[in-house]
């Protein structure tokens, strides 16, 4: 089954649970639209077999929308392949390393990745992440029946802050790595979510990802911890909620992005047979401004000390190239 | 004024404005009112916030006019004495990012750099919790560290604002109890041995897990800017069972909150709700197991702003049913 949240074209209105299928020339079809619930929960679905609910086939047009649940909490494994690991000097952890990521990140299907105009390095991975159907909230609550479905995350990451941001030590570069991936609408996720039940083991799916003219594949047999065993992990130490997106994380290598292909627009695509594809277009936000600091550089003006730091001695300002 | 968030049992969360002893409904005072023409109020304090500072003024003289009612009358109208309330965190499942060791001085005490640039993390929305609700402390929460923190909470949408700009955007502030655990030693990665954590096991170790694993109190309300004239001399203290175990003064912030918003908001936008932690402004007290028997209470205040208490709740000796 898959399970996706749609708006209807044309209309402000929030979204509307739906089951489509996949099976259409132009993508994907609308089998039944429930406009009373947008909420993406095992709760939500059952109501599917409610004959009071007021399901029903729609001719009307969809525009596919990031299929989560609101709230949720958003996570990103990090450091979850040894291709991985090895890019970005880690070695192989023995822990499930997972980040939160704030929703300014979540942007849609076919949406519009907008980078700062001062971004200059920016990369990308294809992942899988999948969104909890119940609390998971002891490792023996870890059961496959808490997974809801799985879906396609294209995780980009901006790292032109963090090559400018002063970086003393690893630790001081380790955490500034994490702005990278807390821009506005950085998170594609869709196209829709694909039941456990449609699913084979993970070490059969690959995730295709093309950017421009460059395409490389990643498989979940390089994956280093699984769903499961990260629910296991991880409950032991707080709780996981119906809802919650975890994306498992790079299968495999990240690709850097043609910076100059920017300012035309690059579309960025990710392919995994048994889920389907997700699309988005990645474009720079305006140019240089007159002074030739492009505009909202976060380090152009500085920051200005606060009052606990007047006093001291040291670097007064933060070197703007 | 005095923003809160409140449940009465049974039912929902509800908000109104905490004046003397009082918390005021100002919802149902505002439908009640005869010939008030103006359209209800929202149901919650983000969309208030949203709202604009013109629904702010409205609340600002429903709760005066309430407080004079009761004063000439006697007889409370809309208004629950403030131990027949149960509270909730001001914003239930608000993004709380917060700053990393913002001190100087502490930091040049304890050998480490003074950082040229803010360093965020951001904490479990899920598990915020209210003034007066417990901390239960479970058996894998090991050691416990605990610390006062000084909020500030955005009110308006934020985005690629400098400093001077990024005053404008705070809409009040509060307190917080930045809690974190030892579960990552305990549970997530028993077999690693802390001296020999490297620096990303130390951020999973202290500031990922260590805090999600934690209740984080938030409150005890939201105390809107306009009460506070300078929020950088402020008197902050924490307090173990009434016994004052830190103060130290908002003086001592590195980085001011229009610093943070500032830096943010060049990636990211900030939204009606946001809060931003000030980070550590003292020492946070670190203590083990049995230290915090349950009815133990911990109590962060901030002049002119409050004062935030927790019971402990400690189920560290209980074994898990």
């Amino acid at each position: 089954m898959k399970i996706a949240r749609v708006q209807r074209a044309g209309v402000g209105a929030a979204g509307a649970l739906a089951l489509v299928t996949n099976d259409a020339p132009s993508g994907f079809r609308v089998l039944a639209v429930n406009e009373r619930r947008s909420d993406i929960t095992a709760e939500a679905l059952v109501t599917t077999a409610d004959p009071d609910e007021p399901w029903q086939e729609s001719a009307s047009t969809y525009r596919l929308l990031a299929p989560l649940a609101y709230p949720c909490t958003m996570m990103e494994m990090e450091a979850n392949s040894p291709q991985q690991c090895t890019e970005r000097g880690h070695g192989v952890p023995s822990y499930p390393m997972l980040t939160l990521l704030p929703d300014n990140v979540i942007n849609h299907p076919g949406g519009e990745v907008v980078t700062p105009s001062w971004s200059n390095r920016v990369s990308v991975t294809a992942q899988i992440a999948f969104v909890c159907a119940r609390t998971v909230a002891r490792p023996e609550d870890a059961r496959p029946d808490a997974i809801l479905g799985y879906t396609l995350l294209l995780a980009f990451a901006d790292w032109t802050l963090v090559d400018r941001l002063s970086c003393p030590t690893e630790r001081d570069r380790s955490m500034n790595e994490d702005y990278g991936r807390w821009f506005d609408g950085y998170k594609p996720i869709g196209p829709w979510l694909v039941t456990p039940d449609e699913m084979p083991e993970f070490s059969e799916v690959a995730i295709e990802l093309a950017v421009g003219d460059r395409c490389v594949v990643t498989r979940g047999a390089d994956m280093i911890f699984g769903p499961l065993e990260i629910l296991h992990r991880v409950s032991a130490a707080f709780p996981f909620s119906a809802g919650d997106l975890v994306a498992l994380g790079a299968m495999g290598t990240s690709v850097e992005v043609p910076i100059d292909a920017l300012d035309t627009g690059l579309e960025v695509r990710a392919r995994c047979d048994e889920i389907g594809e997700l699309t988005c277009t990645l474009k720079r936000l305006g140019g240089l401004t007159q002074s030739g600091h492009p505009a909202g550089d976060p380090l152009r003006a500085g920051h200005r000390r606060g009052p606990g730091g007047a006093n001291l001695t040291g670097p007064s300002h933060i070197a703007t190239d | 004024m005095k923003l809160v968030t409140y449940t009465r049992r049974p039912g929902g969360d509800t908000w109104g404005v905490y004046r003397d002893g009082w918390v005021i409904d100002v919802r149902s005072w505002a439908a009640a009112s005869v010939g008030d023409p103006v359209l209800p109020l929202p149901s919650t304090l983000i969309e208030l916030l949203e709202d604009g500072p013109a629904s702010l003024d409205r609340v600002r003289d429903i709760a005066e006019e309430a407080s004079r009612s009761l004063r000439e009358s006697g007889k409370p109208r809309f208004m629950h004495k403030e131990e027949d309330v149960v509270w909730r965190p001001p914003l239930p499942r608000a993004r709380l990012i917060s700053m990393r060791g913002n001190n100087p001085i502490l930091l040049r005490l304890d050998g480490l750099p003074i950082p040229e640039h803010p360093t965020l993390t951001p904490r479990h929305p899920g598990r915020l919790i209210g003034h007066q609700e417990p901390i239960t402390l479970r058996r894998e929460d090991g050691e416990i560290a605990w610390g006062a923190e000084f909020v500030a909470v955005v009110g308006r949408v934020t985005r690629d604002v400098d400093v001077l700009q990024a005053k404008d955007a705070v809409a009040g502030y509060m307190a917080t109890n930045d809690l974190s655990g030892s579960c990552f030693a305990q549970v997530i990665a028993p077999d690693l041995s802390r001296d020999n954590y490297n620096y990303r096991d130390e951020h999973f170790a202290g500031k990922f897990y260590g805090t999600w694993s934690m209740p984080q109190s938030v409150g005890p309300w939201l105390v809107t800017a306009d009460e506070i004239d300078d929020p950088y001399h402020l008197t902050v203290a924490a307090y173990e069972n009434g016994v004052p175990c830190d103060i130290v003064t908002t003086a001592a912030m590195l980085f001011t909150f229009e610093d943070l918003i500032s830096f943010l908001s060049r990636f990211m936008t900030l939204r009606p709700g946001d809060l931003i932690s000030s980070g550590a402004l003292g020492y946070h007290v670190i203590n083990g197991l049995g230290s915090y028997p349950s009815g133990s209470e911990f109590a962060i205040e901030i002049e002119h702003v409050g004062t935030l208490r927790n019971p402990i709740d400690d189920r560290r000796g209980v074994a898990v049913p």
